[in-house]
Parts: structure tokens; C-alpha cells; sequence
């Protein structure tokens, strides 16, 4: 009974007795995996995916616009604050993800070239928004959001587009002159799928050597007695994409077996989608 | 003839007419019928009542925990609870101490079990509830329990107040199981009705709950062996 | 390097299609009046949160959730408050009168008393829109509160059904098959009581004809409850 009563009053006490064994309060290894169970192409959009991990259920709707070829921005991102989120978070998050097309790691620009009938690029680009809906949030967001995002743009179909524009013509493109052809059907050329895991350093203030104990994916009570929580975005040929943390990481190794972990646990995932 | 043992779904009728039947939880009257209130089993069971006669009593669950059947605290649970402040006080200016004329402590529930409420439950400690016998009115709180005190506490069922929860340390079993004092250095028991500060020495009053022996804090267990 | 700037930004949507063949072959298959979309539902979606339900009609996607019964500090009346937030419509006004319907509904089949002090909150997210929201939305949030134990009357079973001049029903119309109807109604009941919770009446419908409309929508509603029942009866058995 005196376990029970801990938890609700030293947090710290009830899981260091845990984490000291090598697992969560629910049994499951401090570094195993989590299930992750993805559904494509059910929410609307030209793309669309629902990713569902370790407590965390999120949407994500790809609407797509035609523009003309230029340097702006191509992609937006927002994810919609919740009861769960709130809107400085979920700025937060739009803002980490940016980069992750800025730099190329889900899709190259030149990518986003729309193409003809016969797949011959045009100048015009595809814009995209991506909206992503946070259904259930009990553990860490960013894994979720990027498996949802790629997922998403994999599911992308995409009209090919018909311009009653001649190539020498120098006059400014008119609405009048675009027109969508969903006979043919293109999907995107993505680059080869992301992966993110999140980890917790967690101290054990009691034993001698004042140890840090390295979490895999913790859920939220888990995260609230950490020191610092780190999420690590691995990309093809196991660049890493993208470090997020918050805290204090003191030691080396620690990062250097994150990002071990994870590009692990990408290959995995190459695998499957390979035989699937 | 409702079998024990059916599911039903909210909105589904149990029963024509209450005849023998005791209500239990989960149901509702509505136009002389009986219907169920939740989604679960229907259970029959004998319970005796005050005038200690044998009743069936019927009702909808959802689990044979009970835990899992109520959302909220519910009456007789024992619940963990933090001491947030103790009522209000009444400065007399013309006096030279301050007289305790408080009557409530103000609490809020963290947890049932090992299971944690994601919200705080606000509830109430009155004073008439610190102890079987009841306390004088003019004893202190600050006696039995401080605020920034984790207590065992009892969910009681007081008609008067509605919106709170009334909690009841009364029993031996009941109290304050993890107290902290000025400094934030953690008191250690010296008897059931005393504690000491690690720090200063000092000792102060609280009502202490009477956990069986094994169920000791780490950081008792860790002062204890040092 | 000079930065290219473009103004020109065209939604997909707003680009004119280029009618091919298959596309004039598809003739919409027409459903008769009294069948629904296909539709799914389930009750109980997340394990961690209080009480989960999720409604699909056709395209029509919509999850409900409910968070409580939770202490709040500041709300201290002798009944419970209930909080309705609906997201994923793009539409101000029809978020404003979704809202006040859901918590007019919700309101009423909810046993306030027994939950003293207490805030419930019921949030609506709407995954897909192609017609019938407001009624998805009422199934997804009466499989919400049978998931989250919540002591209430009953099941609502909700319908939407669309009149189209010549006096032919079409149940759960989606959005393309709204564009030649006069008006509708979204309308909602508990069967157990009999008693209805929601009327919502939109469109041109001539005042003879509303109390056939309603007799029509309140069949069909009929016809929903043998699957809202069974959802929530798997559900229950599915914890065990």
C-alpha cells in the first residue's frame, strides 16, 4: 500500500526504486521500444495520415496550392493547439520542424516542381500546408509528428497540371491558363523516411556514483522527475536531421547512444517498408 | 428477469418497476422504469441494510475493481491528500496572541490508491475530524497537521457542503504520513504523536498514521540503517 | 543573390478540372432514401484518456473526447459545468452553432447533480468534413460519455436527413449530394425516454412538410441505435 501512496506524493522516490532495476512502472524496459501503428490517407487533403505511439494519437492533412516558381518559403507547418498543447508549444514545434524542410531532409525542393502529363517539370511549384491535429498527447509529440508527416507525404497524390502557356511567352502566368488533370496521377519523390526518438536522462540522486540513467521514449510522469529530455531526428545514411533537448546533458556518451538507438531503430524501419 | 451478469449500455432499461430492489449505483428512475446510467454489468447482491435486514440491492458497473468504477473519490475511500492551508484565522488586535479560531483545513487530493488523479481534488479536513473524540474547539490544527503535510485521509459524506470533498483523519490508521519542516528537511517520527526535525532537533505535534511497519518511506528506511 | 518573390498561390480546389472520361462515367450511384453512408463507429478510441468515441459517415470523420469529471478550484455551484470545444471546421458561425448544440445536447443528458464542483470537458475535433458533421459529431460524443462512465440517461442517436423539392428524403447526404436539396434537419434523440434533444433545422422547408420531415429523420435515428448500442457493448467487453 505504502508504494501506491509514493506515487502520488515523491514521484522522484517511487521511480528511481524502478528505474534503479532497469524499468518503467509498467513493466516495459527502460530501453525498449514502442509500438507505432500508422493509417494512411483517411483525413482529407491530397495526403493524409493518423500515427498513433506510446500514448500519442496525431493527424496530418497535406492541403496542397499551385504558385509560381520562386524562393520563397514552400512549406508551412501548424499544428493546431489543443487542450493538451498549448498555442506557445505548438509555435515551438511548427518552428523545429521547419528546418527539417529547409534543409531537404524529407523532401528536395526541386521535388516540388509540378509536373505535366508526361512528367516533365513546369514552372510552377506545389505549396503545401500541413495541418497536423493533436489527438491524444500522454508522452512526446515529436516522435509521432514526424513518423505523420512522412507517412502523410507518402501518401501524396498529386494532379498533373495542364498550362496553356508557351515557353517563350515572358508575360506573367494567368489562373485562367493552370488546370489540374487527375487522369494522371503523380506522387511525390521523398528522400528516404526520417526517424525520431525521444529520451530522458534521469539522475539517481542517491547512489554513490550519482548515475545517469538513459529513458526511452518516457511518458509524462517519467519526464517531470528527468533532468533533461533530448529528441533526435536521424535521416538517410544516419545524418542526424535534427537534436532537440532541454536540460542539462553533461555526458557525451549518452548523445552518442541516442543517436545510436535511433538510427537502429531506422534501419528497422527501412526494412519494413522495404518488405511490406 | 434481469440476469446478473448482462451488459448493458446507458439508456437500457433494467428493470419495469424498482419491486424488491434496493437502487445501487449506475441506475436511474425516470417515468416508474428503471434504466442504467453507464455503460456495464448489471450485478444483484445481498447487503444488509441499517435495521440489518437482508436487501438486493441492484446496480450497473463497469469492473469488479472498484477503483476502476468511480471517476471521483468516493465515500469511505482512503485517499492521499496534501495540506494546502489551514481556515481562516480571526486577529484579535486588542490581544496580545493570536487566537486559532480556525475550524477547516483546506486539502487537495492527489491520488486513490496508486492511481493519480490528473487533477486536484479541492476537500476539506474539519476540525471535529482529527481524532475519534472530538478536539476542543480551542486545540490548534497546527497540532494534528500543517499545511505542506502528505496525510492518509477518509472521504467522508457531509450533507452541508456539496462542491467539496470532507475528508476525516479520525482513525488510527489515518494521519499524516510525510511532513517537512521549515527548512524543507524531512521530520522523522518519534512516536505517533510527535515529530522531530533532522535538522534542528525540534520536536513538534502532528497526528501521525499508524502504516504497518513494513511500509516505511525510503527516506525513513535510509535514516534508520544510517 | 536576388531573392524571386511570387504572389500567385492557387488553391488545388480552385483550379478547374480537366473533364476527362472516367470521370463523366461515374454516375452517382443513387442511394436510396433511406440508407445510410457507410458509416463506423467505436467507442472508446484512446486508452489513456477519460472517454473516447469516434463517428465516421462516409467521408465524415469525427472524434469526440472527455476529459473529467476534474476539481476545479474556482467552480463551486452544487452542479457539474459542462465545457464543449469543437475544432477542425473551418467555418466561424457554423463552429459557434455546432457548439451551442453539442452543449444544449449534452447538457441535458447529463446528471449534472451528481457531480458537484466539477468541470467536464467535452472536446469534438473533426477529422474530415463532407456533410453531417453536427450529427457525427453527436454520435462521437454520446460513445464518448458511455466510454467515460459518466452518469447520463442515455444513448443520443442522431440523424441527418436532406428534403429535396420534389419531397424526396435523402438520409445522410454528403456534401455533394446537399447541393440539390432544399434544406434539412439535423435531429437527435434519446430512445429510451423518447425525448428529443436536437432539432436543427436549416434551408427553405415549407412549414407542411417540416412534421413528415421530422417523423422520417426520428425513423432513421430509430435505425442507428442497434449500432451506437453494439459499440458501446463491445467496448465494455473489450476492457475485460
Amino acid at each position: 500500500m505504502s508504494s501506491e501512496v509514493l506515487r502520488g506524493i515523491d514521484p522522484l522516490g517511487y521511480l528511481t526504486t524502478f528505474f534503479r532495476e532497469g524499468v518503467f512502472p509498467d513493466g516495459r524496459g527502460l530501453l525498449d521500444e514502442q509500438k507505432l501503428v500508422f493509417k494512411q490517407g483517411e483525413c482529407g487533403g491530397v495526403g493524409s495520415s493518423v500515427v498513433s505511439t506510446q500514448g500519442v494519437t496525431v493527424s496530418c492533412t497535406i492541403e496542397a496550392s499551385v504558385s509560381l516558381v520562386s524562393d520563397g518559403q514552400l512549406i508551412n507547418i501548424q499544428i493546431e493547439p489543443s487542450q493538451q498543447l498549448s498555442e506557445k508549444e505548438a509555435e515551438d514545434f511548427n518552428n523545429l520542424l521547419l528546418p527539417l524542410f529547409t534543409n531537404g531532409s524529407f523532401i528536395l525542393r526541386e521535388n516540388l516542381r509540378c509536373l505535366d502529363v508526361n512528367g516533365k517539370a513546369l514552372p510552377l511549384e506545389w505549396q503545401f500546408l500541413i495541418t497536423v491535429k493533436v489527438l491524444c498527447l500522454e508522452g512526446n509529440l515529436l516522435d509521432a509528428v514526424v513518423c505523420a508527416i512522412g507517412a502523410a507525404l507518402a501518401d501524396t497524390k498529386l494532379p498533373s497540371i495542364v498550362l496553356n502557356h508557351s515557353e517563350g511567352d515572358e508575360s506573367a502566368i494567368e489562373k485562367s491558363q493552370i488546370q489540374a488533370d487527375y487522369g494522371t496521377i503523380h506522387k511525390l519523390i521523398l528522400e528516404e523516411p526520417l526517424m525520431c526518438c525521444s529520451f530522458g536522462v534521469f539522475v539517481d540522486n542517491d547512489s554513490k556514483k550519482k548515475s545517469e540513467i538513459l529513458l526511452m521514449t518516457p511518458d509524462i510522469e517519467a519526464t517531470s522527475v528527468c533532468r533533461a529530455t533530448c529528441s533526435v531526428v536521424i535521416g538517410k545514411g544516419d545524418r542526424i536531421a535534427l537534436v532537440r533537448e532541454r536540460g542539462r546533458i553533461t555526458s557525451f556518451s549518452l548523445l552518442k547512444k541516442m543517436c545510436q538507438i535511433t538510427a537502429e531503430r531506422r534501419h528497422k524501419l527501412v526494412e519494413a517498408l522495404r518488405t511490406a | 428477469m434481469i440476469i446478473t451478469g448482462t451488459l448493458v449500455a446507458p439508456g437500457d432499461k433494467v428493470l419495469d418497476s424498482i419491486g424488491n430492489y434496493r437502487m445501487g449505483n449506475g441506475l436511474y428512475e425516470a417515468n416508474r422504469r428503471i434504466f442504467a446510467s453507464v455503460a456495464g454489468y448489471v450485478k444483484v447482491y445481498g447487503h444488509k441494510d441499517k435495521s440489518d435486514n437482508l436487501v438486493q440491492v441492484i446496480e450497473v458497473r463497469r469492473s469488479e475493481d472498484q477503483l476502476e468504477n468511480e471517476l471521483l473519490p468516493y465515500d469511505g475511500a482512503v485517499v492521499t491528500a496534501k495540506v494546502m492551508a489551514v481556515g481562516l484565522r480571526y486577529r484579535h488586535f486588542f490581544i496580545l496572541y493570536l487566537r486559532d479560531h480556525s475550524r477547516f483545513a483546506k486539502c487537495d487530493i492527489i491520488s486513490i490508491g496508486d492511481r493519480v488523479y490528473k487533477k486536484r481534488f479541492s476537500a476539506l479536513l474539519p476540525k471535529k475530524k482529527l481524532r475519534p473524540l472530538e478536539p476542543e474547539l480551542s486545540e490548534p490544527f497546527k497540532n494534528f497537521v500543517r499545511p505542506n503535510d502528505y496525510i492518509l485521509a477518509k472521504v467522508c459524506d457531509d450533507a452541508g457542503i456539496k462542491d467539496k470533498f470532507v475528508l476525516s483523519i479520525a482513525e488510527d490508521e489515518l494521519g499524516v504520513v510525510l511532513c517537512r519542516g521549515k527548512f524543507g528537511e524531512t521530520m522523522k517520527k518519534v512516536d505517533w504523536n510527535t515529530v522531530v526535525s533532522t535538522r534542528t532537533g525540534k520536536t513538534e505535534p502532528r497526528k501521525m498514521a499508524r502504516v504497518p511497519q513494513k511500509c516505511m518511506l525510503p527516506s525513513d528506511l535510509k535514516d534508520s540503517t544510517s | 543573390m536576388p531573392t524571386i518573390r511570387s504572389n500567385l498561390n492557387i488553391p488545388l480546389t480552385h483550379l478547374s478540372r480537366i473533364e476527362d472520361d472516367q470521370m463523366e462515367a461515374i454516375e452517382m450511384d443513387k442511394r436510396s432514401a433511406t440508407t445510410f453512408r457507410p458509416l463506423c463507429v467505436k467507442c472508446g478510441v484512446f486508452g489513456a484518456q477519460d472517454g473516447s468515441g469516434y463517428a465516421e459517415f462516409g467521408n465524415t470523420r469525427v472524434l469526440a473526447q472527455i476529459i473529467g469529471p476534474d476539481g476545479d478550484g474556482k467552480w463551486e455551484e452544487d452542479h457539474a459545468k459542462i465545457t464543449v470545444t469543437l475544432k477542425g471546421l473551418e467555418n466561424e458561425k457554423q463552429i459557434a452553432e455546432y457548439r451551442a448544440e453539442l452543449m444544449s445536447s449534452a447538457s441535458s443528458v447529463i446528471f449534472i447533480n451528481k457531480y458537484p464542483g466539477k468541470v467536464i470537458e467535452i472536446e469534438v475535433t473533426v477529422l474530415s468534413d463532407d456533410g453531417g458533421v453536427l450529427s457525427a459529431a453527436l454520435s462521437a460524443v454520446t460513445l464518448a460519455l458511455a466510454h467515460s462512465g459518466i452518469e447520463h440517461m442515455g444513448l443520443t442517436a442522431s440523424v441527418h436527413v436532406g428534403m429535396r423539392a420534389n419531397e424526396d428524403y435523402i438520409t445522410d447526404p454528403s456534401t455533394s449530394e446537399s447541393a440539390d436539396t432544399l434544406g434539412g434537419v439535423t435531429f437527435a434523440f434519446v430512445p429510451n425516454l423518447s425525448q428529443t434533444t436536437c432539432v436543427s433545422l436549416y434551408g427553405r422547408i415549407p412549414i407542411e412538410a417540416t412534421k413528415s420531415l421530422l417523423e422520417f429523420a426520428k425513423q432513421r435515428a430509430i435505425a442507428i441505435v442497434p449500432v451506437l448500442h453494439k459499440a458501446i457493448v463491445n467496448s465494455i467487453k473489450e476492457k475485460q
